[in-house]
């Protein structure tokens, strides 16, 4: 919920785009990089340097050319505050614009009514490399394997006349999104099509389910198909397919005809999602969808897919009005949603250019490849320390709740906080009395219960 | 006789239902030029976060903050919201 709503409230104000566009170097940088698994080099070492005083796994930072970090916050306090966390940051800048004089981190939970303490300058100065290391991909866009196709999917919510609505700010009326049909789903459809011959044959569920889940609208936590932040079904995913005519010679084009209906929601009762940060959601998508895929031999070449249908989405939090405030004071929390109308999809997917393509060796060296590398039993100890919903980063749960490829990713990448934060944290409480360890040990659980329903989507998200 | 047939074709064609249970639809289906153009049209030229042109990479960041002498502004986030995707 965090980056789609700052996406919204706060990139998306035209004030902030002119002052970043003119005044700033706009970086994006996924959090698992700088805080989880930062590549072991040079570049690594400035990762490190710039988590060293982050106040959540995720959030919005100012750093100056040596990468040292000037200012970080999470949220603000309203839409001004934006822009004077903006002004602030470049005065520092002013003031510290490389490594020359020493300076602390300034950090807010909330600019500027909640500030944190300052984190020291350690002193060292980073060298900053001209370029990656030789023979890696830049860590921000990490290789594929070759032949891997990428898919991007549009989704539009449609007014009572059947046109497009005309927002596009909001996820729930415009969304974007990419996803990856990994070879092995290609191999599976070609073994298929083979068998099948001229007969029609029904699509493998993987790959079916693989498309479905990425066709709804709104933000991430209210896919409902497997969300991990709720109850998720797939009622309906019925895709059949017949081989019809070559585009060319080496071409053979299959027709795909499918219906699906997905209901997700959140969960009731205790433990469930409004035990943890109060919100409720619902969601049912009921789709149509006809297209085509292009073989060569067992790769897809080319994924033109339509899906036309319906859609209902409500999203609201019972313990805080989400109508009230501006966005950017409850940014983990997202804006109330009360959708329903038709909708329409429509997913085009290529295989991935020779630079995307990587190999073998440079994706296990890639980071998504460093994030998968946590074991099993770190996460058993650190589900074992903080308990309850922590236990969503196990291996098995994470099966139970059929969570796909993507999310079990993204949840790896976010377990690295967690345990550098909780490794800190018997750190500091080892030498204290049995009782203040214990009360110590509880407040960092609650803590941490709280950043995880806030800031990942698990049992949220 | 007339009211067998009916009936018999009824039969004929509901256990054809029963046996496929989604039919491949008798329209025309859509060609590929046309799948295409249908799909494109769903995306909006002008989309308000795409108006901060994101870099990805931290090392271009730092490289054009020391060049221009301008901060680099990092968004620290889970997803990837910078161009095509949900978050």
């Amino acid at each position: 919920m965090f980056a789609g709503a700052a996406r919204e409230a706060v990139f998306s104000n035209p004030s902030v785009i002119r002052r970043v566009n003119a005044d700033f170097v706009p970086v994006a940088l996924k959090a698992f990089l700088v805080i989880n698994a930062p590549p072991n080099d040079e570049e690594g070492r400035l990762y490190r340097e710039i988590s060293r005083s982050a106040v959540a796994p995720q959030g919005i930072c100012v750093v100056n050319s040596a990468g040292k970090v000037l200012a970080w916050t999470a949220i603000f306090d309203d839409d001004k505050s934006v822009l004077d966390f903006l002004d602030d940051a470049s005065k520092r800048f002013a003031e510290y614009p490389d490594a020359e004089k020493p300076f602390a981190a300034e950090r807010y939970m909330k600019y500027p009514s909640q500030k944190m303490e300052d984190v020291e300058d350690n002193g060292r100065i980073l060298p900053v490399p001209e370029q990656h290391a030789a023979g890696t991909h830049c860590p921000g866009n990490p290789p594929m394997r070759k032949g891997t196709v990428l898919a991007r999917i549009l989704g539009r919510a449609l007014d009572k006349d059947g046109k497009p609505v005309a927002d596009t700010l909001r996820q729930e009326h415009y969304v974007e999104d990419r996803f990856h049909v990994p070879v092995a789903m290609q191999e599976a459809l070609a073994k298929a099509l083979k068998g099948a011959g001229s007969d029609r044959f029904r699509l493998a569920d993987d790959l079916a389910r693989l498309l479905v889940s990425h066709a709804f609208l709104g933000q991430l936590d209210v896919n409902p198909v497997s969300s991990m932040a709720g109850k998720g079904d797939l009622k309906q995913g019925e895709f059949w397919a017949r081989k019809v005519v070559g585009a060319d010679d080496k071409t053979v084009r299959v027709r795909i005809e499918g219906k699906s209906e997905a209901v997700g929601g959140s969960n009731d009762g205790p433990g469930g999602d409004q035990s943890v940060d109060g919100r409720i959601w619902q969601h049912e998508v009921k789709l149509t969808w006809e297209g085509i895929v292009d073989m060569k031999k067992d790769r897809a070449t080319r994924l033109l897919l339509v899906a036309r249908g319906s859609e209902k989405l409500q999203w609201g939090n019972k313990r805080i009005d989400l109508t009230g405030e501006a966005d950017v004071t409850r940014l983990p929390l997202g804006h109330a949603i009360d959708l329903e109308c038709d909708v329409r999809y429509g997913i085009i997917g290529e295989p991935v250019s020779a630079e995307e393509a990587g190999t073998a060796e440079e994706i296990a060296l890639s980071g998504p490849a460093r994030a998968q590398q946590v074991p099993e039993e770190a996460r058993r100890q650190l589900s074992q320390m903080l308990g309850g919903q922590f236990m969503v980063f196990r291996d098995k749960v994470q099966d139970e709740l059929k969570l796909s490829n993507d999310q079990q990713q993204k949840l790896t990448e976010q377990f690295g906080p967690y345990r550098q934060a909780t490794m800190q944290l018997f750190e500091k409480i080892r030498d204290l009395k049995p009782e203040e360890r214990e009360k110590e040990l509880q407040e960092h659980r609650r803590k941490s219960d709280e950043k995880l329903s806030a800031d990942v989507h698990v049992p949220s998200q | 006789m007339r009211n067998l047939i009916v009936v018999a074709c009824s039969v004929l064609f509901a256990s054809l239902a029963w046996a496929e249970p989604l039919r491949i639809a008798e329209k025309q289906p859509a060609t590929p030029d046309a799948l295409k153009a249908e799909i494109e049209a769903l995306k909006s030229s002008k989309v308000a976060w795409r108006e901060i042109a994101w870099k990805s990479c931290l090392l271009d960041g730092l490289k054009e903050s020391r060049a221009k002498n301008k901060p680099a502004l990092l968004w620290v986030f889970i997803d990837r919201p910078i161009d095509d995707a949900r978050c």
